[in-house]
Parts: C-alpha cells; structure tokens; sequence
C-alpha cells in the first residue's frame, strides 16, 4: 500500500514536474519566437536602408558625373573668355591707329572718304 | 586777273541739292575721322565686353550649378550617414535579441541538467522503495 502511494505520488510529482517543463518550454519557445520575428523586422529594416544607401551612393556618383561635366564646360567657358579677352586687348592697336589720324594728309582724307564712306 | 584765275576758292552752295561740295577744314575732317574710327572700335570693344559679361554670367551659372549639386551630394551623404546609425542600432537590437535567444536556451540547458538529476534521484527512489516493500 506504502509502494503504492509511493508510486502515485512520485508519478503525480512527475506529471507536475513534466507540466511545469512543458509551460516553461512553450513560453520560451514563444520569447524565442517573438525575438526571432523582431531580429526578421530589424533585418529587414537593415536591408532596406542599405538599398536606400545604395541609390544615394548611385545618386551621389551621379552629382559626380554632373560636377565632372560642369567642370569641362567651365573650362571651355573660360577658354572663350580669355579668348574674347585677347581680342579686347587687341583692340589696343586698332585705338593706335586712330591716333594716327591727326597725321592725315589732305590727300589721306580724301581717300578714306572715297575708300570708306564714298562708295 | 592771272591771279585771280589761278586762285581756288571754296563756296558753300545755297541752291543745288545732290552731289553739292562742302567745304571743311582739314583739322576737322580728322577729328570726324577720328570720330568714326573711335566710334567703330568702341564698337567693337562694347560688343566683345558684352559677350565677356555673357560668358562671365554663364561660368556663374556653371559654378551655381556646381554648388547645388555638391548641395545635393553632401545631402545624399547626411542621409546616408543617418542611414548607416539606424542601421548600427538594428545591428545592436538584433545582437541584442540573439544574445536573449541564447541565454534563453542557456536556462534550458541548465534546467534540463537539473532535470536530469531529479529524474535520475526519483527513479533511485522508486526503484529503492520498490525492492524494499
């Protein structure tokens, strides 16, 4: 009678005990879960923000390629500047020959009125 | 008379219309001419100082745009930037939950040793109540 009592009770100990395993187990199975679908969103977060750095990255190489067009352009710009420059300059000789009108002779006159506005 | 015939006089015609002869002093043709002549090189000087001004005005535009692109670089950097920080703490918060996840299997793994004892002393027991009653 002893062994039995015994027996049903270390069987009922047992029961509790291997209920008691299972409900701890379910509830870290469900932490265990919970912690795997958060790690999944912040994953994915993860992965999303390194697409968004990467057309950023695609869009800043891009700027590059602009700046590198705007740099070439600006140097023609400035070719033609120097250019109109020069010739601005130049114009320096042409104001020479202007004063060298006040040594027009007569006959200097006549021909740069015929040459020039005459005909 | 032979005088009077070989001298040459100007007159200014009151009456003819076309093809009428002015008579002006040199010294004033000249400066006519240096008149025209100025006016044909500061022409020209206006005209190229204008395209200088153009061409000044387009650099500026070139440098402009240049900077609003660096603008738009140094914007796409920030976000980057800012990007790469979330990202670092989602790193942190998925170390984080992993570092749970285990210590959450290191309890189990404790309790199932604990476990093991407890079955191993209960089955000693019964069996030792079993072979003395």
């Amino acid at each position: 009678m002893k062994t039995f009592i015994l027996i049903i009770f270390l069987i009922v100990f047992n029961v509790v005990l291997f209920t008691m395993y299972l409900n701890q187990r379910n509830k870290q199975s469900t932490d265990i879960e919970q912690l795997k679908e958060q790690n999944k969103q912040y994953q994915t977060h993860f992965d999303s923000l390194g697409a968004v750095n990467n057309a950023l990255n695609l869009s800043i190489e891009a700027e590059k390629v602009k700046v590198q067009i705007l740099f070439e352009k600006d140097a023609a710009n400035i070719r033609l500047f120097e250019n109109n420059q020069d010739a601005i300059k130049s114009l320096k000789t042409k104001y020479e020959k202007v004063n060298r009108i006040d040594s027009f002779k007569s006959n200097d006159i006549l021909r740069y009125f015929t040459d020039s506005i005459g005909r | 008379m032979i005088v009077l015939s070989l001298t040459t006089y100007c007159a200014i015609s009151q009456t003819a219309l076309v093809d009428s002869v002015t008579c002006i002093p040199n010294s004033i043709l000249r400066n006519a001419i240096k008149q025209i002549e100025t006016g044909k090189v500061v022409k020209e000087e206006l005209l190229l100082t204008k395209k200088s001004v153009s061409l000044l005005q387009n650099s500026l535009t070139i440098k402009d745009s240049v900077i609003a692109s660096y603008q738009r670089s140094e914007a796409d950097y920030k976000n980057i930037y800012t990007n790469a920080k979330i990202q670092m703490i989602d790193l942190n918060s998925l170390i984080a939950n992993e570092r749970a996840i285990g210590k959450i299997y290191m309890l189990d793994a404790r309790k199932q040793k604990k476990l093991k004892w407890v079955y191993a002393i209960s089955g000693i027991a019964v069996g030792y109540f079993i072979v003395h009653k």
